[in-house]
C-alpha cells in the first residue's frame, strides 16, 4: 500500500505535446511528502527528540531515509531499549552495532543511560569514548548503575581529560584520577554522582574549567571542604547519600544553592562565605541515630546557623525536615536574624507546631511578597518533645497568630502573594492561618490554593465526602473578612 | 501585521524608543517587527548590523503568509513578564496547525535561524513519528518506497533490535 505511487499523470484529454527535443523532466516527489524535502540537518535536529529505536527505524522508509540516521548528531544510549526486548540483545552489542554504523563527522550529545557497570566493561568503555573523542562530543553522559556494594566505579581514561570542546558531562559510578591535569575549557555543566573525590580534585576541576557554571554532587563522598573562587559558578547544588561529608561551603559568587538528600550527623556542614547568594533551597536532612538530646541539640544549632547566613538571600526554600526544625528554634525562643527575603517556598508536614515554623518565617521576613506553602499529608517520625514542652503548645491557633500579630511586617506592606497546595488532610490546619492572613495582609493581590487530593481506592462515598468537607471549608474561607480589597482568592481542586 | 507605509527613519524618538525592522517576503508583502523580536533570528541579527537606511530586508525563501505568523512567534517571544507556562500554552496552540503548515515553519526558522521556533517545529513532527511502525510513518507523511522486498529485509536486518 505504501508502493502507490500518487504522482498525477498527464490526463488522457489531452492533446499529446511532449516536446520530443526535451527530456521529461522526473516525475515529482509525491506532492505532499514534505518530510523527505527537508535538508539533512532539519531532519537530525528532529532526530533528536526521538529515542534511538525511532531514528533507527527510519532506515527503511525509502531510500533517499536509509543512510540518514547514520549521520545523526545525537545518539543516546538509554537501557530501555535492551528492557523492552528481554534477552535478545546486550546492552554493549547494540552500542557496538550502532557506533559502527555512525558515520557522522560531528556527534553532539553521547549519552549513554542506566548502564549497568561491572569491571569487565571497562576497555568497552574506553573504546567507546575514543569514538565520541573522534566525533567531538560536546554534552557527554555516562550514567552508570553500580552493581556491586561498595560500588565498583569505572576510571575515567586519561585522554578525556583534554576534551576542549566538552560543553555538559554527567558520569555517575565513574572516578577521577588524581594526578591528572584536567583541562575542559569550554565546560558549563558538570554533574558528578556515586562517586569518590577529594578536595584535590575538585580543585583540580575549578582550576580546569574556567567557565563552569553549574556543579552538582550527588552521592559523592571524599570532599570535605568547597572552595570555589571562580566568579562563572553560579550554582551549586549537594544531594547527600551514604558517606557524604563535606564540612564547609566557601563561595563568595555564587547565585545559587540546593542542599537536598540525607547527611551524616557528624558532617556538620557550615556555609562560609555565601555573600552572593540570591537563591537557597534547603531540603536535607540529618539522620540521628541516638535519642540523646544533645545530638538533637547540634542539628538544630547547626541549621540554626545555616539559616543566619542565608538572611540576605531573596529566594529561599525550606523542606520538610528543616522546617521542622526551625518550628523548634521558634518554640525555644531564639532570636532570629532579619532576612531580607521577598520569596518563601515551605514545605511543612502537617504536626502540631506547623504554625510556629510559619510564624518564625513571617516573622524575620520583613519583605516578604510570595509565600508559598506546601503541606504534605506524610508526617515525618514525630520528633520527640518532652511532656512539658508538649504541654505549654497545646494552644489554638486563631489565639496565637492574633498575639504575634505586631510581630508581622511584612503584612502591613509587602506580602502580596499566597499560594497553598495541600492534599486530603491540610485545609483544615490551615483555616487559622488563611484567616489571619486575609484579614491583616494590606497589601495582598492573590491567595491561591490548590488540593491535590488523592482518591486512592477510587470509592465514590469517600470521595464524596472530602468533596463535601472541602466545599464546607471553601465557602467558610471565602467568607472571611480581607483587609485587602483587591485580594482575589482562587480556589481549586484535581483528583489523583 | 498588514502592509505598512515606507519606514520611518532611523531616529528614534524619546516617546517611542522601540526600533522597528522591516521584512518583505517572497511575494511582495510587507512587515514591521520590533527589532528585540528580530534579534531570535540569528539571519536578521547579522543582517540588522549591516543595514543602514532601514530598507525592507528582502526574504525569498519565505511567503507572506508564514512570514506574517513567524513575525508573530517572534514578538510573543520577546515580550517581557511572559511567565513560562502561559508561552507554553500559547506555543502549543501556534503550532497546532495542518502538516504543511509545520513544515512551511520549519523552513522558515531553518533558514531564519530561529532556534525557539525550530526546536518547537521539529519537536512536534517527532510526536508525529514517535511509535509509530515504518509504514504507519510512510501512510503519514505520503512518503513513497522503491525498496524491493529483498532490499527492505535486508535493511531490516542490519538493525533488527529497531524492530522488534
Amino acid at each position: 500500500m505504501a508502493e502507490t505511487s500518487i504522482h498525477r499523470k498527464s490526463s488522457g484529454d489531452r492533446p499529446n505535446r511532449t516536446d520530443k527535443t526535451n527530456p521529461p523532466l522526473p516525475p515529482p516527489l509525491s506532492p505532499r511528502d514534505l518530510i523527505s524535502a527537508l535538508p539533512d540537518a532539519v531532519i537530525h535536529r528532529i532526530f533528536s527528540f526521538l529515542p534511538l529505536q525511532d531514528v533507527v527505524k527510519t532506515s527503511v522508509l525509502s531510500k533517499r531515509w536509509r543512510p540518514t540516521w547514520t549521520t545523526a548528531t545525537d545518539l543516546v544510549f538509554d537501557e530501555e531499549i535492551v528492557a523492552r526486548r528481554g534477552s535478545t540483545l546486550d546492552f554493549s552489542s547494540l552500542v557496538d552495532s550502532v557506533l559502527i554504523q555512525c558515520i557522522s563527522p560531528t556527534v553532539k550529545r553521547f549519552h549513554v543511560i542506566r548502564f549497568k557497570y561491572e569491571k569487565a566493561h571497562r576497555p568497552k568503555f574506553d573504546l567507546w569514548l575514543r569514538f565520541a573523542e573522534g566525533r567531538r562530543v560536546e554534552d557527554l553522559s555516562l550514567l552508570l548503575v553500580p552493581t556491586t556494594e561498595p560500588p565498583t566505579l569505572y576510571i575515567l581514561p586519561r585522554f578525556l581529560y583534554c576534551w576542549s570542546w566538552l560543553v555538559r558531562l554527567k558520569v555517575w559510578t565513574c572516578c577521577f584520577s588524581l594526578g591528572r591535569t584536567i583541562r575542559w575549557p569550554c565546560l558549563k555543566i558538570l554533574v558528578i554522582a556515586i562517586s569518590r573525590l577529594s578536595d584535590d580534585i575538585l580543585e583540580g576541576i575549578f582550576r580546569g574549567c574556567p567557565v563552569l557554571e553549574s556543579l552538582k554532587l550527588w552521592g559523592c563522598w571524599g570532599v570535605k571542604n568547597i572552595m570555589i573562587d571562580s566568579t562563572c559558578v553560579k550554582e551549586l547544588v549537594l544531594f547527600g547519600l551514604r558517606d557524604s561529608n563535606i564540612q564547609t561551603i566557601w563561595a563568595p559568587h555564587l547565585l545559587s544553592l540546593r542542599i537536598s538528600g540525607d547527611w551524616q550527623p557528624h558532617a556538620m556542614l557550615r556555609l562560609g562565605d555565601v555573600s552572593s547568594l540570591v537563591e537557597a533551597k534547603l531540603d536535607f536532612s540529618i539522620r540521628v541515630l541516638t535519642d540523646l538530646p544533645c545530638d538533637e541539640m547540634m542539628c538544630s544549632h547547626m541549621l540554626k546557623e545555616t539559616f543566619q547566613k542565608l538572611c540576605g538571600v531573596t529566594t529561599i526554600t525550606i523542606g520538610a525536615w528543616c522546617f521542622q526544625k526551625l518550628s523548634l528554634l521558634e518554640m525555644e525562643g531564639v532570636p532570629a536574624p532579619l532576612s531580607i527575603c521577598q520569596s518563601l517556598t515551605l514545605h511543612v508536614d502537617i504536626i502540631q507546631w506547623d504554625l510556629l515554623g510559619i510564624a518564625y518565617m513571617l516573622r524575620i521576613s520583613q519583605c516578604l511578597e510570595k509565600l508559598v506553602i506546601c503541606l504534605t499529608g506524610l508526617p515525618l517520625s514525630m520528633y520527640s518533645l518532652d511532656e512539658e514542652s508538649k504541654e505549654s503548645f497545646n494552644y489554638d491557633e486563631e489565639d496565637f497568630l492574633c498575639s504575634r500579630k505586631g510581630n508581622f511586617q511584612c503584612l502591613a506592606k509587602h506580602l502580596k502573594r499566597v499560594e497553598i497546595t495541600i492534599d486530603n488532610f491540610g485545609l483544615e490546619r490551615l483555616l487559622a492561618l488563611i484567616k489571619f492572613l486575609l484579614g491583616d495582609a494590606l497589601a495582598l493581590e492573590k491567595m491561591i490554593i490548590k488540593a491535590n487530593l488523592n482518591m486512592g481506592h477510587g470509592q465514590e462515598h469517600v470521595r464524596a465526602t472530602i468533596l463535601s468537607k472541602l466545599l464546607v471549608v471553601s465557602q467558610n474561607m471565602l467568607s472571611y473578612r480581607r483587609a485587602s480589597r483587591n485580594a482575589e482568592v482562587i480556589f481549586s481542586h484535581s483528583f489523583k | 501585521m498588514s502592509s505598512s507605509p515606507p519606514p520611518s527613519s532611523a531616529a528614534a524618538s524619546p516617546s517611542c524608543p522601540k526600533k522597528m525592522i522591516a521584512l518583505r517576503s517572497s511575494d511582495g508583502e510587507t512587515f514591521e517587527i520590533e527589532e528585540a523580536a528580530a534579534l531570535q533570528s540569528k539571519t536578521l541579527e547579522n543582517m540588522i548590523d549591516e543595514d543602514c537606511a532601514g530598507t525592507p530586508i528582502p526574504l525569498p525563501n519565505v511567503t507572506g503568509k508564514i512570514l506574517a505568523k513567524v513575525v508573530e512567534f517572534c514578538s510573543k517571544h520577546a515580550e517581557p513578564g511572559v511567565d513560562d507556562e502561559s508561552l507554553r500554552a500559547w506555543d502549543a496552540e501556534f503550532v497546532n496547525v495542518e502538516q504543511a503548515t509545520v513544515f512551511d515553519y520549519i523552513l522558515a526558522a531553518n533558514f531564519l535561524e530561529i532556534p525557539t521556533l525550530l526546536n518547537l517545529t521539529c519537536n512536534v513532527v517527532a510526536d508525529m513519528i514517535r511509535g509509530k511502525t515504518p509504514d504507519e510513518i510512510r501512510k503519514f507523511f505520503n512518503i513513497k518506497s522503491i525498496f524491493s522486498p529483498e532490499e527492505e529485509e535486508e535493511v531490516r536486518r542490519e538493525n533488527h533490535w529497531a524492530f522488534e
